[in-house]
């Protein structure tokens, strides 16, 4: 809502520096969003006396003015006739700029020289209209610039944000009355003086009300003879400064009122209603009307419509028709001052997708007190500005009366909730400032049971229970005069829940292991571009199914998306763009996704994290599913090159299953294994599942496929894994007890083993594990290689091994037997021989 | 007699000797060499101590304190010459231990936490040291839980206040959440006063991007259920919660404001870290920055839960977490919280 303070002051006095008066707007909740200031229109304009008027020697209408300014006397040539010797008046010297950028330069009129001009405020810009110059007060001192001694020149236009709940304040005159109620002043409201003809009303126009219930009061008024053509300047200038454009004057006077009072207007040309009677009801189904904006719209029933005799003629308290608008050859108008239900407004101004000024007010709510003083102050404006005859009396229906309401207000609640002591009478006095009355007062505030009975005016529609009454009385108390205490202690203990132990604990493993937290949106696309797989939500689909893709198969569950892909993401009715039309079934997706991001602005070294909710639609109940997942997607390595490390490892797939065990380590989960997996976005070579005991998937992880890397344009060695992290929370549990340590000495040793390709390193360590017994306490592979030195299809397997016992020292011989029984065992299952 | 000065001029000459051989050492190895010549079992000292009984009976104290003195004249002369020969190969090891000391040091590889959970956790802690409990709810929710029961009827005009996005289901009431206020009314209705309850969270608004809109952010919503809740402990609660979050430095302001679901309302400013609440550009010249919204719960609100608001009452407070990070940290752009540039989220 914006508010020129030359427009306010018309209501109400204000003196108040304007930094003041913002600071304390703000701290009574009517939020000041900005101020600007509008510097006067001229420069160079400077006070001057008459000291004499002589006659033009060659023209009779004008004279020659001498002129004092102080330090000089100045001759200037002047055409006005309303000043005397001994007026003081605004000079334009040489060099100054007027309204519109006219500037005065020292030149000869008809002969005479004149240095200068003497200003109509017309011509200052201060007034729309002025006849002769501007005569200023005797008092004024000589020789100053004019913009310091008067003022109305310049503005302040003040833009406040109004909250929903308190439409009366989208007008001029409410802004004035929170001021008033700040300042305790007084509202200067302006009577409307109407001089009407001796026709009524009521015998060229009857108002009939449908439907009560969404229309609760219709006034309306009659201006005939009128002359349409373009609003004065004064009237464009305000109504622009608030940011309406100016149509005409009778237009402008419907917008101007509005954005004075709150109460809507409309103005409809006369004649061309057909019939002598305006009917306020439901539009008929599929009853057109073609609106103000050129648009026609198909009407349903639950639109409250004004109809003439044959049609709708307006949207009620949205638009107008184009067909009763009032144009260049309009003669004779209607006015309209109504309220209407807001509830049905929005309703409607919502569907139809027309949001007015009108409307903005009606949704919120207009008081109905105010439809005649709104109609009264227009045709008001009408006959001053556009001429005509303002019929006798208003056409005023209102089928229910309007009454304010009445509300309790226990004194002692309001200490209740601020938690602090404000005496009734200071109450009172907040209250009376509101323009609230007193009814009566019930009870005694010394026994802590006084009642207030406080009748609030309609205007404030926001005030129907107790609790507004409160918010009142803090607001004009004063926030900034509340004090500060602290809830009092009952039983509470603040706690973490377990799901923030259990990811504060992956938190830590996840950074500990050298990752950075990402966060992505949870969006993915409908897009069919392959540029911007990583967007799609059907590449999050599939992800989502683990299911056997090739990019191929992606490519074309992309293109023919319509008829054999059927999407099973949860969609988004009413998205902002097609980027974000479902929600997101993976997080590798966005992790991918910023590592091209950082690719592209040179960055190798990229390990990332996610942990953040996926969501799969249920059909059975209500709302999806959001499953929490954590996911990760690295690559580079851990380290640039550096003098002490001169070639970083890649990472790969190991750091992945190297991850995950740390992260199973630390949540003390010890029955977990990794199997193999297909899964169209890994490689298969280097991807696997994860799985717990009883077989349940819980995950994934893989270096990237090389087809699907090579249409990203990344490396393919780019480690990714997702974990489902609720499955893990099930078994979460923090540690019970410690592993004891041993006070006899261990013995450590080395056994290499030559096996066959085909053995793997599991095949070889779950024997070492089963035959070694519960001593031997380490088993780490250190070497695995396969080499033209060694035998055909062999490689070798290099472990150290460690024996301890919590028992007793271990002897030579205890060793021997149990190397011994290891390398039979190794040997003889798996056809292997001990290299060392 | 010739026996006793025959052994005193032999301890002599084994001084003289010792002497003379002492100055050719140049290493500790030689060093021991000598130690077991002079001194070692076999030693000449030793088998005079032994010859020592040969002596007739009055010239034994005598002979037996000469080679007394000899035995601690030997330790003492070549104990000085190891502490000397310990001392030499120090400071030779030191010498070829000599590095550039001005390379730079090892650093080891580390994760960062992102920032906006940094910020969540911070102020986490922050209510769990006044007694609160983490509470989450759905992003996905009911058009009931995120507006009706919070007070904002279907036609009420504050659900213009934020636009909403809608999921496609059967009917037309299920929602992305566009606050965490939701979370008040599933714990309200779970769980009996007194309630202190924090409820951090993603949130969604039918926004475009740019650098002050997101269609995603994250919340953290505050309430108090409890008798006797009063407006100064909602101002009490927050200015603690500004102190620990911005400083201690730092005032708080409350200016009355509107929201369906909490009255009377308020809206809440930290003073400029900037310029110190004189005013300067970044705070737009009024000293303050807006950092959340607050208020007493709404009556409606605790009627709807079935908690008598005669009986009961109590705050709520909400908080944008990307807003308090970027006042925090002097981020400009909303969009680098999910870019995640490693230049960006390696320094937190």
């Amino acid at each position: 809502m914006i508010v020129p303070l030359s427009w306010l002051k018309d209501h109400i006095d204000i003196t108040e520096d304007i930094e003041a008066l913002e600071n304390r707007l703000n701290l009574t909740g009517t939020a000041v969003e900005s101020v600007r200031e509008i510097k006067p229109g001229y420069s160079g304009v400077i006070t001057g006396k008459i000291q004499a008027i002589e006659p033009h020697p060659n023209a009779d209408k004008l004279v020659l003015c001498n002129v004092d300014v102080g330090d000089r006397q100045l001759a200037i040539v002047c055409g006005a006739k309303n000043m005397k010797v001994g007026d003081i008046v605004a000079v334009a010297v040489d060099g100054a700029v007027l309204k519109d950028g006219f500037k005065i330069k020292r030149s000869k009129i008809r002969g005479v020289e004149s240095n200068g001009m003497l200003c109509s405020e017309a011509e200052l810009g201060i007034a729309e209209i002025a006849e002769g110059i501007m005569i200023l007060e005797k008092k004024t001192p000589l020789g100053v610039e004019l913009q310091k001694v008067i003022d109305g020149s310049g503005d302040h236009i003040i833009e406040f944000e109004i909250m929903p709940n308190r439409p009366d304040c989208l007008s001029v005159m409410g802004i004035a009355r929170e001021i008033k109620a700040i300042y305790g002043k007084k509202i200067q409201r302006h009577e409307p003086k109407i001089v009407e003809s001796a026709t009524a009303t009521s015998s060229e126009i009857t108002v009939e009300i449908d439907d009560p219930e969404l229309c609760s009061r219709y006034s309306a008024r009659i201006v005939k003879g009128i002359k349409v053509e373009p609003s004065p300047h004064w009237l464009m200038e305000r109504l622009e400064k608030v940011g309406i454009r100016s149509i005409n004057n009778v237009v402008d006077i419907t917008n101007y009122v509005m954005w004075d009072t709150g109460q809507p207007l409309h103005a409809f040309d006369l004649n061309k209603l057909k019939g002598s009677k305006i009917i306020v009801r439901r539009a008929k189904k599929g009853e057109k009307i073609a609106c103000l904006d050129e648009i026609t719209r198909t009407l349903d029933k639950d639109t409250l419509v004004i109809a003439d005799a044959k049609r709708a003629v307006a949207i009620a308290g949205v638009m107008g028709g184009a067909d009763t608008e009032v144009d260049d050859q309009t003669i004779d108008v209607l006015i309209e001052s109504a309220s209407f239900k807001r509830q049905n407004i929005m309703t409607k101004s919502k569907d139809l997708g027309m949001f007015t000024e009108s409307s903005r007010r009606f949704e919120r709510g207009v008081d109905p007190s105010g439809t005649v003083y709104a109609a009264n102050r227009c045709v008001e404006l009408i006959r001053q500005l556009a001429g005509g005859a303002i019929l006798k009396g208003v056409v005023d229906v209102q089928p229910l009366p309007i009454q304010p309401i009445t509300l309790k207000l226990r004194v002692q609640r309001v200490t209740d909730i601020l938690g602090i002591g404000i005496k009734a009478t200071q109450m009172i006095t907040i209250l009376k400032g509101l323009d609230m009355e007193i009814v009566r007062s019930i009870g005694k505030e010394i026994e802590g049971n006084l009642v207030l009975e406080v009748r609030v005016p309609t205007f404030r529609v926001d005030i129907e229970r107790e609790i507004d009454l409160i918010e009142e009385v803090a607001r004009f108390y004063g926030y900034e005069n509340i004090t500060s205490t602290l809830p009092a202690s009952r039983k509470r203990a603040g706690k973490l829940t377990d799901r923030q132990k259990f990811l504060s604990v992956i938190n830590r493993t996840m950074t500990n292991f050298g990752l950075s937290q990402a966060s992505n949106l949870s969006f993915s696309s409908d897009t069919t571009d392959l540029k911007e797989l990583l967007d799609s939500h059907i590449l999050h689909e599939l992800i989502r199914k683990k299911s056997k893709f090739t990019l191929n198969d992606l490519k074309k569950a992309i293109s023919d998306k319509h008829t054999h892909f059927q999407a099973e993401a949860v969609r988004i009715r009413n998205p902002l763009s097609s980027e974000f039309s479902y929600l997101r079934q993976s997080l590798l997706p966005g992790l991918l996704r910023n590592i091209v991001f950082n690719k592209n602005r040179g960055i190798n070294n990229i390990q990332l994290y996610e942990i953040g909710k996926s969501y799969v639609p249920d059909h059975d109940g209500r709302l999806p599913d959001e499953h929490e997942l954590l996911s990760f997607a690295m690559q580079g390595s851990w380290s640039d090159k550096n003098w002490h490390t001169k070639d970083p490892a890649i990472i790969d797939i190991f750091d992945g299953k190297g991850l995950v065990d740390e992260i199973f380590a630390d949540l003390h989960i010890l029955k977990y294994k990794f199997q193999p997996i297909e899964c169209g976005l890994l490689n298969p070579a280097r991807s696997v599942e994860l799985i717990f005991g009883g077989g349940i998937s819980i995950g994934f992880l893989g270096e990237l496929h090389p087809e699907i890397a090579g249409s990203l344009g990344i490396s393919p060695r780019v480690t990714v894994g997702e974990i489902f992290l609720d499955k893990l929370l099930e078994r979460f549990k923090e540690r019970q007890n410690i592993d004891p340590i041993s006070k006899y000495p261990s013995v450590k040793f080395d056994l290499a083993f030559l096996v066959d390709d085909n053995v793997s390193y599991e095949d070889v360590t779950s024997l070492l594990k089963k035959f070694g017994g519960k001593d031997l306490v380490l088993v780490r592979l250190f070497d695995e290689y396969k080499d033209p030195s060694l035998p055909k299809n062999k490689k070798s397997l290099a472990y150290s091994l460690e024996f301890q016992s919590m028992e007793r020292t271990l002897t030579d011989e205890d060793i021997k037997k149990r190397t011994d029984d290891l390398i039979k065992h190794i040997s003889q299952e798996l056809n292997a021989t001990l290299r060392f | 007699m010739l026996l006793k000065e025959g052994l005193l001029r032999e301890l002599n000459d084994l001084k003289k000797d010792l002497n003379s051989t002492l100055k050719k050492i140049g290493n500790l190895d030689e060093l021991r060499d000598l130690e077991i010549k002079y001194l070692g079992k076999k030693s000449r000292l030793v088998s005079l101590t032994t010859g020592l009984r040969n002596l007739p009976e009055k010239d034994r104290p005598a002979a037996g304190k000469s080679l007394n003195e000899t035995r601690i004249y030997f330790e003492k002369h070549l104990n000085d010459l190891r502490v000397k020969l310990n001392a030499i190969q120090i400071t030779k090891s030191i010498s070829s231990d000599n590095v550039d000391i001005t390379l730079p040091g090892k650093r080891s590889r580390k994760g960062h936490r992102h920032v906006l959970h940094q910020v969540i956790e911070e102020i986490t802690l922050t209510f769990l040291g006044l007694g609160y409990t983490v509470a989450e709810g759905p992003e996905i929710e009911l058009d009931y839980f995120n507006f009706e029961a919070l007070n904002i009827p279907i036609d009420h005009p504050a659900r213009s206040l934020q636009d909403t996005l809608y999921i496609a289901s059967k009917k037309d009431d299920v929602l992305l959440r566009t606050h965490t206020s939701p979370v008040q009314i599933r714990v309200m209705k779970e769980q009996k006063p007194p309630l202190f309850i924090l409820a951090p969270g993603r949130v969604y608004r039918r926004d475009v991007v740019d650098p002050t809109h997101s269609p995603i952010f994250h919340q953290i919503e505050g309430f108090v259920v409890d008798m006797g809740i009063t407006f100064t402990d909602l101002k009490g609660t927050l200015e603690h919660f500004a102190h620990e979050t911005f400083g201690p430095d730092r005032n708080i302001r409350l200016r009355p404001s509107y929201f369906p679901f909490t009255e009377p309302s308020a809206e809440v400013d930290v003073s400029c870290g900037i310029c110190d609440g004189k005013g300067c550009r970044s705070c737009g010249g009024s000293g303050w920055l807006e950092i959340l919204g607050a208020g007493m719960i709404d009556p409606n609100v605790l009627s709807e839960v079935g908690i008598d608001p005669e009986i009961y009452s109590g705050f709520a407070f909400g908080m944008g977490v990307e807003r308090i990070a970027m006042l925090k940290y002097g981020i400009t752009d909303i969009r680098l919280f999910f870019e995640n540039d490693m230049r960006f989220l390696n320094q937190f």
